[in-house]
């Protein structure tokens, strides 16, 4: 008679699939409902309100979906692999005619079967459901940072880890309760372990305490699912770590599932010293944690021996806990009292030894340029001749910029006073400077990235003059122009800034009028700059293009960008300052005087209650920011201005305060205000080379150069009421603000 | 042919199995008797690669059964226990069991379902324990396997059903020439069953024989002397027990009739009765003197 051809794998993992036949059901329910159903509903909310009846639903369904489908993460696992801590399921599971080798690929083929395959399946239906409605529904859907599905990828890859990892510290369980409770406790305190013991370790280093991220994007924190998910890598990278991790948690549950012997089914643990090593490290995890939390408190501040006598407590009753879980009693109090000195000591010499590492060099490592692929800068950049900087960044891919963005942070760190710079940026009034944030970012070619955030006050022009003129410079800008320019119409707006006699100038520019031109002038622009190199001319302006919500368009505000970028126009910009000229706007500094002034001013009106405090402005503008602005005619601008009064203080009878108030920060020059600063120092004030917008911060006296003398009052309200119906939308080519 | 020398295998330091030294000849029927945690349970998962040793060597035809696929192909176990079958019908019992086993018999469950007649379709979790055990049996003779390892294999049975199953147990022997080891608290069956047994006590071989040898070596003598009689009277045979009631004597001895009866009339008895002991009997009297009794625990 012919024997039957027998594949035990196939048929054990059918028999296993069999068994967690009703779990799969619900994890395939689960995985349709769960993040398809997220990025329709979500996509639907966001393009129209109207949608709302059916999107919210959607949305809440998802999260339940979602929820159930995580708890199925935990049970799945349990319920395939309870041969592992079960004796009357091994006894079934293990007297029958399989390797060990041939159970666990059916084990685990049952596993990725009945849970993942539904997850992968739910990124699959999540990116068809929202290129579906984004198809349907409009474009502009698409363009939306959040793309759902990307998360239902990413939560694919992390269950993948978490079931590796699950399966890994299975196989060295014997009962049902370790195999539950240690997955979940290993899966959350490795992450946090790392990434809190890294932070002591950086603690003290300038520049690198702020730059967490390093540890949190760090290939390490990818060792646990919850730390892939904490990880802010692209989904390529968390992709990548999340099956380097799986592949190696499966060679290890591997490795422990034929090493393991049923016989220590029924105790917590199959391996020897496995408790010991467990209990250790939750024990040294907690102290990692708590150093960390506590702000240091075990080597530092008054308390010392009261935070050393707190971590002994909780750590002992941990450790009791386990004891008597593991043993059901204390098994030995010699080797428990053993066991709890040496993890106590140890935790706090490892926390100790960490600080004492000062992030083993890495306050003054600079990367060598032949290591670094890509260099990010981002900075404070205060022009010759400026009062007020700008915040300027380079994504630097060509080897000079690269190294004159390190030259930068070497020279950062080569200026670095520890009693001068804190982690903050700050204006310090007491002494006299102003401290801002550097940031560094760079990928070297070995893949890893390396973070760095320092509080300076050292700016250099020069070197960033010399940025100015790489070809990563320019390429960003062509970049960044291109990203702006595909979504102009809708959301972006365009800003001339320029300078002359000591005034700032800032120009509107319609773009729905000329916004192709103005691109292909600068892109031309900018690319001849790359081919032809370098330019030694000053500066005409400013350009920013930024996106702006429907909500803040048209407010005069710094702030108001969620994304911008600015370009300087240099005079050799001919095709960009010829565009610039064609629509009105002022493209160079000598140019922009007070006759070129068109269109309607921009103010902002401020009332002000007698009482010396600012009453929120939606009270009368029926705004939420606390500023708004109306739009005036020319005449009615100059008329105000002539009503300008330079220097009031509120007086207590005052019931309304109105302020011309073309722009926010960069206008307010003290070095031509010198009369109000004399002024105030008349007042007991003491003040020096102080910034306006911080005076009046600081002392309720905002707007200082620009109020409207307090007769004017009825005159400024009746322009106010009678605007409220066109705010924001009389914005004209042009449109040019001045301060006075 | 099973053959365990010099096992050993220890819990958490206990030593569970203490040197086991023992053969089954292929086609017997063996029984594993021994008290409570002696280890019989541990010999039938180590027979069936549940188990690996920590010392010694257990072969099966002369193969380590451990991890051996193609060794267990021949080998079915059933534990004490069918808790775990309580979410399958018959039917799904059956088809787990065929899944795994190539020379799984549809025809021999047929038959011998036929004689029990259990419902196919019900979950096992709403039989009796007495139904769920003949449900597992059937299961497992109809595996048709050279080796089948039956621990408690009577537990839950009625005086009928046991005679059923055990009737089934010997047409596997015989259609097969399966070999059968089960361990039993229940002598009789063993008795009745076995031609071989193995008594084990904290975890070591007490004996290892053949039935009609163990039952035939050990008599319980019930004589009567002129003074109470003690153990050292008699230097010739081996005393298990003995016990003086008035004026006679009960006393438990190994050896054959003859020797027995040898020793004992040389002290001049007033009677002699010789009687053959049940193996209940022999178990109890065989822990006694091992310490195992009643009064000690």
């Amino acid at each position: 008679m012919k024997e039957k051809t027998f594949n035990y794998t196939l048929r054990y993992y059918l028999f296993q699939m069999g068994r967690v036949k009703t779990l799969t059901i619900f994890s395939c329910l689960f995985g349709v409902l769960g993040f398809p159903l997220l990025c329709i509903g979500s996509n639907l909310i966001n393009f129209s309100r109207d949608f709302d009846d059916v999107g919210v639903p959607m949305m809440i369904i998802s999260y339940i979906s979602m929820t159930c489908m995580a708890l199925l993460s935990f049970i799945t696992p349990i319920a395939v692999l309870k041969h592992l801590y079960t004796k009357t399921s091994a006894d079934n599971i293990l007297s029958l005619p399989l390797t060990a080798t041939q159970r666990f690929i059916g084990d685990i083929g049952a596993i990725l079967s009945s849970y993942c395959l539904p997850m992968l399946m739910s990124a699959v239906l999540s990116f068809a459901g929202e290129s579906i409605t984004v198809a349907v529904l409009d474009k502009k859907v698409w363009g939306a940072d959040d793309n759902y599905y990307q998360y239902a990828f990413i939560a694919f890859f992390a269950t993948l880890e978490f079931i590796a990892l699950n399966t890994a510290i299975t196989t060295c369980c014997g009962r049902m309760a370790e195999a539950i409770l240690y997955p979940f406790a290993i899966n959350i305190m490795l992450p946090l372990t790392i990434a809190f013991g890294g932070m002591i370790a950086y603690h003290e280093c300038y520049g690198v305490y702020d730059s967490g991220n390093e540890i949190l994007y760090s290939a390490v924190m990818s060792m646990s699912p919850f730390g892939l998910l904490f990880n802010g890598n692209s989904l390529v990278k968390m992709i990548m770590w999340g099956l380097i991790f799986s592949v190696i948690y499966f060679a290890l549950a591997y490795f422990g599932y034929t090493k393991r012997l049923a016989q220590n089914i029924g105790k917590p643990f199959v391996f020897r010293h496995s408790y010991l090593i467990t209990s250790t490290f939750v024990g040294l995890s907690f102290i990692v944690c708590y150093t960390w939390l506590s702000e240091l408190a075990p080597f530092r501040g008054d308390n010392i021996p009261t935070t050393l006598l707190t971590i002994g407590i909780i750590l002992l009753i941990m450790m009791l806990v386990m004891e008597v879980i593991n043993y059901r009693k204390i098994h030995s109090l010699p080797k428990f009292s053993l066991h709890f000195a040496s993890t106590l000591g140890g935790g706090l010499l490892i926390c100790f030894l960490l600080l004492l590492s000062k992030g083993f060099g890495a306050g003054y490592y600079v990367p060598d340029v032949k290591k670094v692929e890509t260099a990010s800068l981002t900075g404070f950049y205060r022009e010759e001749g400026w009062e007020n900087g700008v915040t300027n960044n380079i994504e630097a891919i060509d080897e000079t910029a690269i190294s004159l963005v390190l030259e930068e942070q070497q020279l950062l760190i080569d200026n670095y006073d520890p009693d001068k710079y804190t982690d903050e940026q700050k204006y310090d009034g007491q002494l006299g400077y102003t401290i801002f944030n550097t940031s560094f970012s760079y990928t070297l070619k070995d893949g890893s990235q390396i973070w760095r955030n320092y509080s300076t006050d050292v700016t250099v022009p020069d070197l960033w003059e010399r940025i100015f003129q790489t070809e990563s410079y320019r390429l960003d800008r062509l970049t960044n122009i291109n990203f702006f320019s595909s979504r102009l119409a809708d959301e972006a707006e365009i800003r001339l800034v320029n300078r002359h006699s000591n005034k700032i100038y800032m120009t509107f520019i319609q773009e729905d009028l000329f916004e192709s031109e103005l691109y292909k002038a600068l892109e031309a622009d900018l690319k001849a700059d790359i081919e032809y190199g370098r330019h030694d001319e000053s500066s005409v302006g400013v350009l920013y293009i930024g996106l702006v919500s429907d909500y803040t368009k048209g407010l005069v505000q710094y702030d108001n960008f969620s994304r911008y970028t600015d370009i300087v126009i240099y005079e050799s910009y001919t095709n960009t300052i010829e565009v610039l000229k064609k629509h009105g706007a002022v493209p160079t500094a000598e140019e922009a005087t007070e006759d070129s002034v068109k269109g309607s001013e921009v103010f902002m009106l401020y009332r002000r209650k007698a009482n010396g405090i600012d009453i929120a402005a939606e009270e009368v503008f029926g705004t939420e920011n606390g500023s708004s602005a109306v739009f005036v005619t020319a005449e009615e601008f100059k008329d105000l201005t002539s009503k300008q009064v330079r220097y009031n203080k509120f007086d207590g009878d005052d019931e309304y305060v109105y302020y011309l108030v073309p722009k926010m920060w960069h206008y307010m020059q003290n070095a031509s205000r010198q009369d109000i600063i004399n002024a105030l120092e008349k007042d007991g004030m003491g003040l020096d080379n102080y910034d306006f917008l911080e005076i009046g911060t600081n002392y309720g006296v905002y707007y200082i150069n620009s109020m409207i003398n307090t007769e004017y009052n009825d005159l400024c309200a009746s322009i106010f009421e009678s605007r409220t119906e066109f705010l924001y939308n009389e914005t004209e080519i042009g449109v040019t603000i001045t301060t006075r | 042919m099973i053959e365990l020398k010099d096992i050993t295998l220890d819990f958490d330091g206990n030593k569970v199995l203490d040197g086991v030294t023992m053969t089954v000849p292929d086609g017997r029927a063996f029984g594993l008797l021994g008290s409570n945690g002696a280890g019989k349970s541990t010999i039938l998962r180590l027979l069936s690669g549940i188990y690996k040793t920590q010392g010694g060597t257990l072969t099966i035809d002369g193969e380590d059964v451990y991890d051996n696929v193609k060794l267990k192909e021949q080998i079915c176990f059933i534990n004490d226990e069918t808790i775990q079958f309580t979410d399958y019908t018959l039917k799904g019992l059956k088809n787990y069991y065929k899944k795994f086993y190539r020379t799984f018999s549809e025809e021999r469950f047929e038959k011998l379902h036929s004689i029990l007649n259990l419902p196919m379709n019900k979950r096992l979790s709403t039989f009796s324990k007495g139904m769920k055990r003949q449900a597992v049996v059937i299961c497992a003779l109809a595996c048709c396997t050279k080796y089948l390892f039956l621990d408690e294999a009577f537990d839950g049975l009625d005086p009928t059903m046991r005679i059923i199953v055990k009737n089934m147990m010997i047409d596997a022997m015989l259609d097969n020439g399966a070999t059968i080891i089960l361990s039993s608290h229940n002598l009789k069956e063993i008795q009745e069953f076995c031609d071989t047994a193995a008594l084990l006590h904290n975890g070591k071989i007490v004996f290892c024989r053949e039935l009609d040898t163990v039952m035939g070596n050990i008599r319980k003598v019930q004589t009567s002397f002129s003074t109470p009689a003690c153990a050292e009277d008699f230097p010739e045979i081996e005393i298990l027990h003995i016990e003086n009631s008035g004026s006679v004597t009960n006393l438990i001895a190994k050896g054959s009739e003859e020797e027995i009866r040898a020793a004992v009339e040389k002290c001049n008895p007033k009677f002699v009765d010789i009687i053959p002991l049940t193996l209940d009997e022999i178990f109890i009297y065989e822990m006694e003197g091992l310490g195992y009794e009643g009064k000690n625990l």
